[in-house]
């Protein structure tokens, strides 16, 4: 497929970009670093409902699903369980030095297997991770690709060559209108994820899965991982304690009727 | 040998997780309190192709592993041990034909009893034939094509509730070599539903007794071999404990989640009761008996699969599940102190539940019995031996 | 990033509604103003939109040195493209050292995307910012699971989103002059095209972080009508944390925390919350802050003025009772 000749009536060839993320967010009271060894991933809650989206969508207009991920070894297992709810095939980028990569860098990582996947007309994924929700992998993808972005987006429905998408703002939604390729990222809650079956995973596993290397995307140690992050991060330290909290005593009704005294005043 | 889950199974472990989130966990108070079970589960867990994974494709099953089966048990019993035991009635009696029953019986009866929807009970006991099984004094004659059915069994989970029973009883006279299985379905006059009796294990679970008056089954109801339905049972034992082991294990492993859960989250002295070293010593004997207990179940999942014999293996991983799930439970309201034995949290019930464990398809003391008799290869039946 | 040294003056982001300045705009105003005067640097304003009135005579007031403005009627609402070409445009032109934007929805899909152009980094959520004078480095804090990271970011311009409600609102000061430039760009709108734009029937939504009372509610709360009666009771409005969103009791707009809003009411009753860090974020700034919890050792008691240990659903009608006496 070429980068001209998009034709909705026939495929809609959709990437969705998903992290896996420490299902309980420690850290380290020693070292202030986060504890990875011992806790289990998971898909990112809003990616689960990119991957949704990017099925449904499949099933209702054809087409082909790539699930695209960076991460330490262990993500495999989230990568199959997106394609045991419907994907076709994933990516999985894995690499050495790619660890300690901000998000600018791992924007320019992912984009790099996408361009090297071909063309895609819709490029999904969550809005923020629930680890470090910082929403700016979906911007960034989208302004390395030079494509438009729809961020937020709570409903979609494709019609007529044109992506139509609510998007839930501060307090109103928006709906916009956009041409293909776009990228969009979708809140969480936006759809159910379904769960897929057992026949669903074993499947899954026969599915094609490429595990992509440094190498293998053709890039340069400095332009990925901690060398081609441009923040940092300086210390961690705990949190403050900031008030001294006064306990009320005394029977329920004598603690009520103090508590009613200040709230009054 | 390989002791690491395939990522199959770890993504199977997530999604029955999810499954039982959204599913059981919001009703698994309710189903003690109200004393009753959700049944609309079993359509959910076989929607998802959960219930029985073990069945065969050719009966309509999916041909998955032991060993995933043994996930999926541990997994909904964590979350409810009650669940477990009702869904497992599922696929139970199917592979009991599968593993005992005649050819014509495979044909006639597995994928009709394995539909997804219908629900067995299996019912051995009797007010005098509990441990010593074979002295069942229900009995069923043969009237032309007919079983003629006269007797009442105790003790029948799911009672009222099955679509259909399997009733252990005599056939003839001998003590071991006259007992046989037959299958009666639900609404076949002369059953009938009698008493149902409380108890502190597994609430939600209707159980009671189940009356016989010259109820009549057609004759190819028979499951197994004529008479030596005794010697079925044995074999078939030595899978069903080992998911009632496995479930074990499941009470037990929700049991040490809460406690680690509170052990951090609760503080006294100005610091994490987790923080304790008598706290962490209870932590740590928790999690290691766990783990041995499931290792002992798969290593006996793993003979079953290469057609062994693993009588003895299944009595040791039940007998120490078991016990294990009991000691582990005890030491989980210990570490919740007074909140352990409120209903506000989850491990008075894993408790309640584990105590059934130790004596439901075979007490622990039979499993010793077994056990010893295995270990010194007494040329008797196992059984007899273990009770001169 | 040829040269760091060439970048000067710290910038920030204007959200408006025509001519009013929106209160999460205000606060990075009041935290632009601090680093600008600690740097020795102007303190500089985009505004983009249509209509603008006499908004950048309003800046003034709170000590804004500079204010590039760009109006087009086809600016009116903000859509990504050219709201994107335009700040990247004028950052490149007028390289300022740092450039604040709020986490609000326009915010956070704008920033990330002009840092990806610009090639530098962007410290998200951030809920404080420091100098350190000797490198003359933004020192960039934000929440890290429980804990606080600062952040640094090392080429320039050092680019920031900040979480509304953490930093104090800065009185309108005096009126000082400053410098308006009007910027005349051909503007491309791209490809996209809003249809409509609907405001939900809840007409509440949104409004908690207005609100002088909030009752957030979290795990411990069983009875949400219990709670509810105590909001009434005040005056107030219910918030809650992320597990009470999650499970659907409440809409999204009412979370309250790093994921949600950051509030600062007058008063704030922490209902069955036992204070994760990452809710904490959300609401430390409140006035009086009233922690009820079963578990004495519970986070939230910590950042609380008062407290009681004790089972919500028989503190709240207690309390009412109380309050109606």
């Amino acid at each position: 497929m070429t980068q001209h000749s998009i034709n909705l009536g026939i495929m809609l060839n959709i990437a969705v970009c998903i992290k896996e993320i420490p299902e309980e967010i420690r850290v380290n009271k020693k070292t202030y670093t986060l504890i990875r060894e011992g806790i289990k991933g998971v898909i990112n809650p809003c990616d689960k409902n990119a991957i949704e989206l990017s099925v449904t969508l499949k099933e209702k207009h054809g087409g082909k699903v790539t699930l695209i991920s960076m991460g330490p070894q262990n993500v495999e297992k989230t990568l199959i369980h997106g394609l045991a709810m419907g994907a076709d095939q994933a990516v999985f980028i894995c690499d050495k030095a790619f660890a300690g990569a901000d998000t600018l860098a791992t924007a320019f990582t992912l984009v790099t297997a996408i361009k090297k996947l071909g063309h895609f007309q819709l490029i999904l994924c969550g809005k923020a991770s629930a680890d470090s929700g910082t929403q700016h992998i979906g911007p960034q993808i989208a302004n390395f690709l030079g494509i438009t972005q729809v961020t937020y987006a709570v409903g979609l429905a494709v019609e007529n060559n044109k992506v139509r998408v609510k998007r839930q703002l501060m307090d109103e939604y928006e709906t916009v209108e956009v041409e293909f390729p776009v990228l969009i990222s979708v809140v969480k809650g936006m759809n159910e994820p379904r769960i897929p079956s057992y026949v669903d995973i074993y499947e899954a596993s026969k599915k094609d899965f490429f595990r992509w290397s440094i190498n293998d995307l053709g890039l340069k140690e400095d332009q990925v991982g901690l060398t081609g992050s441009p923040t940092k991060i300086s210390k961690i330290l705990p949190p403050e304690t900031i008030r001294q909290c006064k306990m009320l005593q005394g029977t329920l009704e004598e603690i009520c009727n103090d508590l009613a005294q200040i709230l009054k005043t | 040998m390989d002791f690491s889950y395939t990522n199959e199974q770890e993504i199977l472990k997530d999604i029955l997780r999810e499954f039982c989130d959204k599913e059981i966990t919001p009703k698994v108070a309710e189903y003690d309190r109200k004393r009753e079970f959700d049944y609309s589960i079993i359509e959910k867990l076989h929607k998802q192709k959960l219930l029985g994974v073990v069945i065969p494709k050719e009966y309509g099953g999916v041909g998955g592993s032991l060993i995933d089966q043994a996930i999926i048990c541990e997994e909904i019993a964590r979350n409810s041990f009650t669940a477990m035991v009702v869904t497992n009635f599922t696929w139970y009696m199917p592979y009991e034909i599968l593993r005992v029953g005649t050819e014509e019986n495979k044909k006639r009866w597995i994928s009709y009893l394995f539909d997804g929807k219908k629900l067995g009970a299996h019912s051995g006991t009797e007010a005098d034939a509990g441990t010593d099984a074979a002295s069942v004094r229900t009995w069923a004659k043969l009237e032309g094509d007919e079983w003629v059915i006269n007797g009442t069994k105790w003790f029948v989970s799911n009672l009222g509730k099955a679509d259909y029973y399997f009733i252990s009883l005599r056939t003839a006279e001998d003590r071991y070599n006259g007992m046989s299985t037959i299958l009666v379905e639900k609404n076949t006059p002369g059953m009938t539903i009698g008493r149902r009796v409380e108890h502190i294990s597994v609430r939600g679970i209707n159980n009671g007794e189940l009356i016989f008056e010259n109820c009549r089954v057609p004759k190819e109801n028979l499951i197994g071999r004529l008479n030596k339905g005794f010697y079925d049972m044995l074999v078939l034992y030595d899978v069903i404990r080992l998911f009632f082991a496995i479930g074990a294990v499941g009470i037990a492993r929700g049991a040490l989640e809460s406690s680690i859960k509170f052990a951090q989250e609760r503080q006294q002295f100005g610091k994490p009761i987790g923080d304790f070293q008598l706290i962490r010593a209870m932590i740590a004997d928790m999690a290691t008996e766990i783990d041995a207990a499931r290792l002992l179940i798969y290593r006996a999942l793993d003979m079953e699969r290469k057609g062994l014999k693993h009588t003895k293996e299944t009595c040791m991983a039940k007998l120490y599940a078991t016990e294990m799930a009991d000691r582990t439970t005890y030491k989980a309201i210990q570490i919740h102190g007074g909140y352990g034995v409120t209903t506000d949290f989850p491990v008075e019930r894993y408790w309640r539940d584990a105590r059934i464990t130790t004596i439901g398809e075979g007490t622990s003391e039979i499993q010793r019995l077994i056990i010893a008799s295995e270990i010194f290869k007494s040329e008797k039946i196992v059984l007899d031996s273990a009770l001169d | 990033m040829e040269n760091n040294n060439q970048y000067r003056g710290v910038w920030v982001f204007v959200e408006h509604k025509g001519s009013q300045i929106e209160k999460c705009s205000l606060e990075l105003l009041s935290l632009g103003r601090n680093l600008a005067s600690e740097l020795q640097v102007d303190l500089s304003t985009l505004v983009i939109g249509n209509l603008m009135g006499r908004l950048s005579e309003e800046l003034m007031y709170y000590g804004v040195d500079v204010v590039y403005v760009v109006e087009n009627p086809v600016l009116e609402r903000y859509t990504t493209s050219p709201y994107h070409k335009i700040t990247c445009d004028l950052i490149k032109e007028y390289r300022p050292e740092i450039v604040l934007f709020s986490s609000t929805p326009i915010g956070m899909d704008l920033a990330p995307r002009v840092a990806c152009e610009l090639k530098t980094g962007l410290v998200a959520h951030c809920v404080d910012l420091k100098i350190d004078k000797g490198k003359r480095q933004l020192l960039q804090i934000c929440p890290y699971g429980d804990y606080m990271a600062t952040m640094i970011t090392t080429v320039k311009p050092q680019m920031v989103t900040v979480q509304p409600g953490v930093t104090p609102l800065p009185p309108r000061g005096e009126f000082k002059q400053g410098q308006t430039v009007q910027i005349e760009r051909e503007i491309d709108i791209g490809n996209i095209k809003i249809i409509e734009v609907v405001k939900p029937e809840k007409a509440d939504m949104g409004k908690i972080e207005e609100s002088d009372v909030i009752i957030a509610i979290g795990r411990g709360v069983k009875n949400m009508s219990l709670a509810e009666k105590l909001a009434e009771c005040l005056g107030g409005i219910l918030g809650a944390t992320q597990p009470i969103v999650d499970a659907g009791l409440l809409p999204e707009s009412r979370m309250i925390g790093q994921t949600g809003k950051a509030v600062r009411p007058k008063v704030y009753i922490a209902c069955g919350i036992s204070g994760a860090g990452q809710h904490i974020v959300g609401m430390k700034n409140s006035g009086l802050i009233v922690a009820i919890n079963t578990d004495e050792k519970a986070p939230i008691f910590k950042v609380a003025d008062y407290g009681i240990i004790g089972d919500v659903s028989k503190v709240i009608p207690a309390l009412i009772a109380a309050l109606n006496r």
